[in-house]
C-alpha cells in the first residue's frame, strides 16, 4: 500500500471568537507569551517546552514553514501529539483564544495518527455509521461482561498487554449496571417524538450507553420542561477527533439537514448533555467557514445549541446531597466551554452556597472525550493528581460537565478516595 | 559551536540520558522567548535535581561551554536566546515550594517555583507575595528576580529585589554563595537582581511574604488630560497616600479595550486611572476621601468606586484584557517597556504617541502611573518585512524618547538581546565599561548567558561621561592622578564611622551640596558629602522627609557605603561614583523602576569605599514625617570572598582604594 505523504495543507478552517483562519494563519497568531503553559496537564508532567501548548504550536509552525523535517523527527512529534489531551485549557488561557487542540488534530490527521486501538475505533465508528449493528453488538458484549469474561481476562493477565489495556480501562470506568437510554425510555413509557416538541435532544454517548443514572436524570429534567424530540444521530465529533474528516463533515451536514427538516421555520433549540458535543456544535460556523453554502445554516444552528446548564433550575431545590463540599470540573475537549462552565458555577453556588469550592487556579483537570483509553501512565498520573486535589480540599462531590470525565474521575475516586464521588452536572438535581 | 560527543556523554552521565536533548525540535523550541529573537542552542539540559546544578555548571565551566538558564521564557527582550549556542538549562522541573513560614514571614522555594503557585499557596494562610508581574500565573520567582520584574504593586511594596531575603547563587565557575541584602560588604543580591542570568544561576530563594490586607477597594477615575491624571498620582504620593497600584491608559487604548472587553470605561476620557487601596476599612475610608478630593482638585470627569466584588472584577477585566485586545488584531505583539520620572510621563507619552503615528504602527499604551513605567503594545505581522522594520524603528525611538526624558530603556522587562543597542544611548562609555568589568569579574570566560545587556562596540557608539560639576571633576582628576602614580587612597566622608588614620585620605567633604529636592516626583538629589543631619534639616524646611536615621552623625555617602541604614538603601534610585581609575559612572535617576544594566546602587552599597567613591545619590522623599528612631546598624567587618576579590581585581587591580574594615584585604 502506498504510504500517505505528510502534508499540513487542508481547506479546513480553525479558529475561535476572533474568526476562522487557515491552520498556518492560526499558528502564526501565537505570540509565544506562554500564558498557556501552566494550564497544560501534559506540560506539568513533562516540564519540557516540546510538551507545552506553545511548543506544540511552534512544532506545527516549523513543519508548515518546512523548517524541520517530519520524517527525521517523527518519534518526538508523535509523542508530543499523543500526550496532548485536547482539553483546551490552553485555549481558555490564551490571550488570542487560539484553538491549539485543532492545531494538534491537524498534525494528527496529516501524520495519520489517531491513537485509538483499532478494534475500539472500528466498534465506536459503527455508532455513527451503522447504529443498529452497534446496538446489536453492544447487548452480547454487556452480557459477556456480566458473565465475568472481563474478570477472567483480568485474572489471566491478558489485559496487561498494551493492546488490550483499553478493555481494562473501560471495565474500570463504566458502571456495571448499564442500561441504555432506549430501554429506560421504553420502561418509563416516555414518548420522545411528539409533534408539538419545543426542543430537540441530542443525547450524549454516556447517557445513551454508559451511565444509566445520567440518562435517568436528563429524562427527569426533560419531563419537567417542554416536550422534546430525541435526535439519535451522530454529531461528527468522534470522526473529527479520531477518524475521517470527510466523514465527520458528512455527519455534521446530516445533522444540519435533519435539524432544518425537523425544526422547520421555528428553529427549535438543540439540547445536549455532552459538553464535548456542545463545544463542537457551537464551533460549526468555523467548521463550515470554507463551505459558503453551509456556513449560514451552521451559524443559525450553533446559535440554537443549548447545554443542560441552560435548563437546570437556578433556584435551590432539594438536592441529592447538600452536605459536604462540592466542586466543579469544567473539563471539556477541543474548545473551552466557558459559558456553560460559568452557568454551572452559578447554579452550584446557588445550590451549595458556601459549600461550593472554587477550583479556579489549580491543576484540576480530568480527561474528557474518551482520550483516557490511550494514555497509559500519563492517565494514571493525571487521575492521581485529581484525586489528591479532591482529597486536599476535602471535597465530597465533584460535578463534571463531561459525562466521560465524571466516569473517569469517579473511578479514580472510588479507588483512592472513596469519601468523594464525581457525577455529571445533570445529576445534581434530586434523582428520580 | 558544537559540543563534543565526549562532553555530551559526561552531561548524560550527570543528568541522565533522557535529560540531554540534542534533537532538532528541542533545539528549535528552546531558542526563543516572547520576543522576536531566535537562536538555537547546541543542547538542552533538563535539571530535575537542584543538587546537580553545581556539578553541571562546573562541568560546563571546565569545558568552556556557554549556558543559558531558562525558566518560563516569558520575557520580551530575548534574554533566553542562546546567541552563542551552548547549552540551555531547562530549570522548570525545579518548581517546589519548600517551606512557608508565616511566623517569620518568608517562603523558601526552588528557583522555578511559579509566582502564581506561591500566591495560591499563601492565600489560604492569609498572606501574599508582593511582586505581581503581569505574567505571574506562569512566570517563575527566579525569572522575576533575574529580570527584576515587579509589576504594579511595587509602588507600595517595593520591587522583586526588595522582596527577596536571600538566595543561593551559583557563580559561572560553579561556586555556591548565599547572598543577603544585609550581609556585610556589597549587596550582591541586589546586583544579581536584574542581571538576566549573565552573572550566574539562582539555586534557591527565600522571599518575603506579607499578611494579606483585609480589605481592598478599587476606584475608577477619568481625566480630561494625561497631565491631570499624572498630577493626581503625584499629589497622592505627596500626601503620603501610597495606593496598592495605579494602572492607567490613554484614550486610544481605552477605546480599544472597551470595544473588546466591555468593562464600562467611558470612551471619551483622555486618561483613565484604576486605583486600588488596601488596608483596614477605617484607613481605606479616610484614604478614599483624600483620593476623591485630589481627583476632583485635578478636574477629574468621573470618579467611581467598585461597590461589589463583581464591579471590581469588571473594572479589572478591561485592564487585563488589554493584551488580548491587541493579540486578536495581528499575529505578533511587541510589548515595549520604558520608564521615565513620573513628572515627565505626560510629555513622554505624547512623544511616544507621535513616534507611533509617524512610524504608522498600531499600538495601545498602558502605564503604571505610580512609577512612570509604560508599556506600548504594538501589533504587527512578522511576515510583513516592511511592517516589522517600522515596528523595530518605533520601539527603538520610543526607548530613545525615554532616555531623552531622563528615563530608562527598561523598567522591568530587561535588556536581553533586543535592547542592547539602546543601552549605548542611556549609559556613558565609562558606565558600560564598568558593566563589562562586572560581567568579566563574575564570568571571566563569558559563559553565563553571553552576549546580553552590554552593547556590542559601545566604545564607539556610547558617548563619554558629561559630568560638569567642578567638585566631581576635581576629585576625578585627583583619583586619576593617584591611579597613574599608583598612590593609594582611603575614601572618607566625615571619618566618623570607617575611621582611618591613613595619610592618603580622600575626603568627600567638598561634595556638600543638596542638589535638588523635587516635590513633583518626590525625589531628592544630594552629593555624598552632605551630612545626614543637615540633609534632614533642609528637607524639613522644604516640607519633606526621608527615611534616614536621625542619630547618624556622618555623611550620606558614608551611610550608604557602610550599610548603616537598610531601609534607606532600598530608597536609593540613582547613584554617581568615581572608580579607582578616575572614571565617573552614573546609574539610575529619579526612577521608581530600572532594570537596565547591573544595579550599581547595590554594588556600591556596603562597599566601604573599596570599589569606588560615591559622589551623588538620588533617593525617595516623602511629604509626611517619617520615623527616624531606627539606630544606625553597627559596622560589620567583612571578610572578602571570591566574588569581592574578583570584582575588586577588575575595578582596582592595584588595590589603590583601601578600607580599614575589610579583613584580609591586601593592603
Amino acid at each position: 500500500m502506498k504510504k500517505k505523504k505528510f502534508s499540513l495543507s487542508s481547506p479546513l478552517r480553525v479558529g475561535g471568537p476572533a474568526g476562522a483562519r487557515s491552520l498556518k494563519e492560526s499558528v502564526d497568531y501565537c505570540t509565544r507569551c506562554n500564558a498557556c503553559v501552566q494550564s497544560c496537564p501534559s506540560y506539568l508532567l513533562h516540564r519540557e517546552e516540546a510538551y507545552s501548548p506553545r511548543g506544540r504550536n511552534q512544532i506545527v509552525r516549523l513543519l508548515a514553514e518546512r523548517k524541520i523535517k517530519f520524517t527525521s523527527n517523527a518519534p518526538l512529534i508523535k509523542d508530543v501529539t499523543r500526550t496532548c489531551l485536547l482539553c483546551a485549557r490552553c485555549t481558555a488561557a490564551c490571550a488570542g483564544a487560539l484553538p491549539m487542540a485543532d492545531h494538534v488534530l491537524a498534525l494528527r490527521r496529516a501524520a495519520g495518527w489517531n491513537f485509538l486501538p483499532a478494534p475500539l475505533k472500528m466498534f465506536l465508528r459503527l455508532h455513527g455509521t451503522r447504529p443498529k449493528i452497534f446496538e446489536r453488538l453492544l447487548a452480547p458484549l454487556r452480557l459477556l461482561r456480566r458473565l465475568g469474561l472481563v474478570r477472567l481476562l483480568r485474572i489471566s493477565g491478558l489485559l496487561r498487554l498494551s493492546a488490550l489495556q483499553w478493555i481494562r480501562h473501560a471495565d474500570d470506568i463504566v458502571p456495571r449496571r448499564g442500561r441504555s437510554l432506549q430501554k429506560i425510555l421504553k420502561k418509563q413509557k416516555i414518548n420522545l417524538s411528539p409533534e408539538n416538541a419545543d426542543i430537540l435532544y441530542l443525547p450524549s454517548f454516556e447517557a445513551q450507553y454508559l451511565n444509566a443514572e445520567q440518562a435517568r436524570c436528563i429524562l427527569h429534567l426533560l419531563k419537567s420542561k417542554s416536550p422534546c424530540i430525541l435526535l439519535n444521530i451522530p454529531s461528527g465529533l468522534f470522526e473529527y477527533i479520531y477518524g475521517d474528516l470527510a466523514l465527520s463533515l458528512a455527519q455534521a451536514k446530516q445533522l444540519l439537514t435533519v435539524w432544518n427538516k425537523l425544526a422547520g421555520k421555528r428553529k427549535l433549540p438543540v439540547l445536549t448533555d455532552s459538553i464535548e458535543v456542545y463545544g463542537f456544535l457551537k464551533h460549526f460556523p468555523v467548521l463550515f467557514a470554507a463551505y459558503p453554502s453551509w456556513h449560514k445554516r451552521a451559524a443559525a444552528f450553533a446559535a440554537k445549541v443549548l447545554f443542560v446548564t441552560d435548563l437546570l433550575p437556578t433556584r435551590p431545590t432539594e438536592t441529592a446531597a447538600a452536605d459536604g463540599l462540592c466542586a466543579l470540573d469544567a473539563s471539556s475537549v477541543l474548545y473551552p466551554a466557558e459559558d456553560a462552565a460559568a452557568k454551572a458555577r452559578k447554579i452550584l453556588k446557588t445550590h451549595f452556597g458556601k459549600n461550593f469550592v472554587e477550583c479556579e487556579y489549580s491543576r484540576f483537570v480530568t480527561l474528557a472525550g474518551g482520550l483516557a483509553f490511550v494514555r497509559g501512565a500519563q492517565t494514571q498520573e493525571t487521575a492521581l493528581e485529581n484525586v489528591k486535589d479532591v482529597a486536599r480540599r476535602q471535597i465530597t462531590q465533584v460535578y463534571c460537565l463531561s459525562g466521560l470525565a465524571a466516569l473517569e474521575l469517579d473511578a479514580a475516586l472510588r479507588r483512592h478516595y472513596p469519601q468523594a464521588r464525581a457525577r455529571h452536572i445533570v445529576q445534581m438535581q434530586a434523582e428520580p | 559551536m558544537r559540543i563534543s560527543p565526549r562532553v555530551l556523554k559526561e552531561l548524560q552521565r550527570l543528568l541522565g540520558p533522557e535529560n540531554i536533548l540534542t534533537d532538532e525540535i528541542s533545539l528549535a523550541l528552546n531558542g526563543y522567548d516572547c520576543s522576536q529573537s531566535r537562536h538555537r542552542p547546541d543542547a538542552v539540559a533538563t535539571v530535575h535535581n537542584a543538587a546537580l546544578l553545581e556539578p553541571l555548571v562546573c562541568l560546563l565551566a571546565r569545558e568552556k561551554i556557554p549556558f543559558v538558564p531558562r525558566a518560563a521564557a516569558t520575557n520580551h527582550a530575548g534574554s533566553c536566546a542562546a546567541v552563542q549556542g551552548g547549552v540551555v538549562l531547562n530549570l522548570n522541573p525545579l518548581d517546589q515550594i519548600y517551606q512557608i513560614d508565616t511566623a517569620r514571614g518568608f517562603a523558601d522555594t526552588a528557583p522555578c517555583a511559579v509566582t502564581g503557585d506561591l500566591q495560591a499557596a499563601l492565600a489560604p494562610l492569609g498572606f501574599f507575595y508582593a511582586p505581581d508581574p503581569a505574567s505571574e500565573k506562569v512566570s517563575t520567582l527566579s525569572g522575576n528576580l533575574a529580570q527584576n520584574a515587579s509589576g504594579a504593586r511595587c509602588l507600595k511594596y517595593g520591587n522583586t529585589s526588595d522582596n527577596t531575603l536571600n538566595i543561593e547563587f551559583i557563580s559561572p565557575s560553579g561556586e555556591t554563595f548565599v547572598l543577603r541584602h544585609d550581609a556585610p560588604g556589597p549587596d550582591w543580591l541586589g546586583l544579581i537582581a536584574g542581571s538576566e542570568g549573565t552573572l550566574g544561576l539562582i539555586k534557591r530563594l527565600r522571599v518575603k511574604i506579607l499578611p494579606a490586607p483585609k480589605h481592598v477597594k478599587t476606584f475608577l477615575a477619568t481625566f480630561p488630560s494625561l497631565a491631570a491624571s499624572v498630577q493626581t498620582v503625584s499629589d497622592l504620593v505627596a500626601r503620603g497616600l501610597i495606593p496598592r497600584c495605579v494602572e492607567a491608559m490613554d484614550q486610544i487604548t481605552t477605546r480599544a479595550v472597551e470595544d473588546f472587553a466591555h468593562a464600562g470605561y467611558p470612551k471619551d476620557a483622555q486618561a483613565l486611572l484604576i486605583i486600588e487601596l488596601d488596608g483596614d476599612i477605617k484607613h481605606i475610608k479616610q484614604d478614599a476621601q483624600t483620593l476623591e478630593e485630589l481627583c476632583r482638585q485635578n478636574g477629574c470627569d468621573t470618579f467611581a468606586a467598585a461597590r461589589t466584588e463583581a464591579e471590581r472584577e469588571k473594572l479589572w477585566r478591561g485592564r487585563r484584557a488589554a493584551y488580548s485586545a491587541m493579540a486578536a488584531l495581528a499575529p505578533n505583539v511587541a510589548v515595549g517597556d520604558g520608564t521615565v520620572p513620573r513628572s515627565e510621563l505626560p510629555r513622554a507619552l505624547a512623544q511616544v504617541r507621535w513616534v507611533i503615528d509617524r512610524c504608522g504602527v498600531t499600538a495601545s499604551l498602558l502605564f503604571h502611573a505610580g512609577d512612570g513605567n509604560f508599556h506600548p503594545q504594538i501589533v504587527f505581522d512578522v511576515r510583513n518585512p516592511d511592517q516589522t522594520r517600522r515596528v523595530s524603528r518605533a520601539l527603538h525611538e520610543i526607548l530613545q524618547t525615554c532616555v531623552r526624558f531622563g528615563g530608562t530603556v527598561s523598567g522591568e522587562h530587561g535588556i536581553g538581546v533586543e535592547k542592547r543597542a539602546v543601552m549605548a544611548c542611556q549609559y556613558s562609555r565609562e558606565t558600560l565599561r564598568l558593566f563589562q568589568k562586572i560581567k568579566h569579574a563574575f564570568d571571566p570566560d563569558n559563559l553565563a548567558n553571553p552576549s546580553k545587556i552590554i552593547p556590542i562596540g559601545f566604545e564607539e557608539k556610547a558617548s563619554p561621561c558629561t559630568e560638569t560639576d567642578p567638585e566631581v571633576l576635581a576629585l576625578s582628576s585627583e583619583i586619576k592622578r593617584r591611579f597613574m602614580q599608583k598612590t593609594p587612597s582611603v575614601i572618607a566622608g566625615s571619618n566618623s564611622r570607617l575611621k582611618s588614620a591613613s595619610t592618603h585620605i580622600l575626603s568627600a567633604a567638598p561634595l556638600h551640596r543638596i542638589l535638588e529636592i523635587d516635590k513633583t516626583n518626590y525625589m531628592a538629589v544630594a552629593q555624598a558629602g552632605v551630612k545626614v543631619q543637615d540633609l534632614l534639616a533642609e528637607l524639613k524646611m522644604q516640607g519633606a522627609d526621608a527615611k534616614l536615621p536621625k542619630s547618624y552623625t556622618g555623611t550620606l555617602g558614608g551611610l550608604v557605603a557602610s550599610k548603616a541604614a537598610a531601609e534607606f538603601i532600598s530608597q536609593i534610585t540613582g547613584l554617581q561614583a568615581i572608580l579607582p581609575n578616575g572614571d565617573v559612572v552614573e546609574y539610575g535617576g529619579k526612577l521608581m523602576k530600572n532594570a537596565a544594566g547591573y544595579n550599581l546602587c547595590r554594588l556600591f552599597t556596603g562597599s566601604a569605599g573599596a570599589l569606588g567613591m560615591i559622589t551623588k545619590l538620588t533617593f525617595k522623599i516623602y511629604a509626611t514625617a517619617q520615623d527616624h528612631t531606627a539606630k544606625p546598624q553597627p559596622l560589620l567587618s567583612f571578610t572578602p570572598d571570591n566574588l569581592f576579590r574578583a570584582v575588586k581585581k577588575e575595578l582596582d587591580p592595584d588595590g589603590l582604594f583601601r578600607t580599614p574594615v575589610f579583613e584580609g584585604e591586601k593592603k
